[in-house]
């Protein structure tokens, strides 16, 4: 493969005036647990595979979209790979149309702080 | 103890050829080398890295499969489609790192092959595992230079129990004329080489209960045996 390939939209941060509100319509929109609660941010999900982080919005923020987070595979025969993340890919950030869009290929096991939870094989 | 009652070519229309058989699609894993438990230990390591906590003994049977197939069954779907190359990747890191080190030729496994190529066989190593696992595994039996060539799971779209290995094998080596024939040590080697109506030979060398190679053309306790009690079968 000599090319980036897209394989799908993974993740999305999305800035709220209520967390706690927005975590719970997410939550049951897409059916993702709550996986970690911070101050000002709660993320859902199971792992780095599709996830979505609720933060909150800063002052002079909109509410809205902040990150998209696209897996794509053959960047590692590309010149720009990206840089090792915590999520277990090799990972590039760029602003597009007022949105950080961050371009993941998953070539690793995940960061203790993005390992599954759920224990078990199925 | 050898069984091959059935054995018989057929053609893509279903057609009986009966052997001898002119070329071998060898698996590598249990037929070559007693990998396959190694095999399901760096898997079920890999898999814990990733959160999953799964005993290498629910993996063993598994075991034969290309990486992405063998996934389905232990993570979601999600994760085998977004996840599923980097765990391959974390597993062909364990096995090599970890693991490789302890696994063995089974004896005169290695010397069968070099006797196959000597009676004027073509013999390709077809296996599903990770190239850098085939390259080192060739490298120990010091065959690389004496096969007719190899392939790996990097080769192919789908691994077995696909036919695409095999395929691949015959295409590239030109051997659909010879008569080939696939030996190999789990059902997804018969699996996959029915697919494409090539009769395979199983070797319960791999460890696979007796049941589970039922559909194979024809068993045999190992290489060896195979060669020592099957001898005719070839060309």
């Amino acid at each position: 493969m000599s090319q980036r390939v897209a394989l799908g939209f993974h993740g999305a941060v999305i800035r709220a005036s209520n967390v706690s509100m927005a975590a719970v319509l997410w939550s049951r929109a897409t059916g993702l647990p709550v996986r970690k609660r911070s101050r000002g941010e709660i993320v859902l999900g199971f792992g780095p595979e599709i996830f979505v982080v609720i933060r909150k919005v800063r002052r002079g923020e909109a509410p809205g979209v902040a990150e998209l987070h696209l897996a794509v595979s053959g960047s590692s025969r590309l010149r720009r790979r990206g840089k090792s993340d915590a999520l277990g890919g090799d990972s590039m950030r760029g602003l597009a149309s007022g949105v950080v869009l961050e371009v993941r290929e998953f070539r690793r096991a995940p960061g203790p702080a993005w390992r599954r939870k759920r224990r078990g094989g199925d | 103890m050898s069984a091959h009652d059935s054995l018989e070519r057929r053609d893509p229309n279903g057609h009986r050829q009966a052997g001898p058989f002119g070329a071998v699609l060898l698996d590598l894993d249990g037929c070559l080398i007693d990998s396959n438990d190694a095999h399901a230990e760096a898997w079920s390591t890999a898999l814990a890295r990733f959160g999953r906590s799964v005993p290498a003994s629910r993996l063993r049977m598994q075991i034969g499969k290309g990486g992405k197939e063998l996934l389905r069954d232990f993570v979601t779907p999600a994760e085998h489609y977004f996840l599923g190359a980097a765990m391959g990747e974390v597993e062909t890191d364990a096995f090599l790192s970890r693991f490789a080190s302890r696994v063995r030729p089974f004896p005169n496994a290695a010397a069968v092959v070099r006797e196959m190529l000597r009676a004027g066989l073509k013999v390709v190593i077809a296996s599903s595992a990770d190239r850098r696992v085939v390259e080192r595994a060739l490298s120990l039996l010091r065959l690389r230079r004496a096969l007719t060539g190899f392939t790996s799971a990097d080769d192919v779209d789908k691994a077995k129990p696909f036919e695409d290995v095999f395929q691949l094998a015959i295409d590239r080596f030109r051997l659909g004329s010879r008569r080939p024939v696939a030996v190999g040590d789990s059902p997804y080697d018969v699996a996959a080489a029915h697919q494409i109506g090539v009769p395979c030979i199983a070797l319960r060398s791999g460890g696979f209960p007796p049941r589970t190679l039922a559909e194979a053309d024809a068993r045999f306790d190992d290489l060896d045996d195979l060669w020592r009690n099957g001898r005719g079968l070839f060309a």
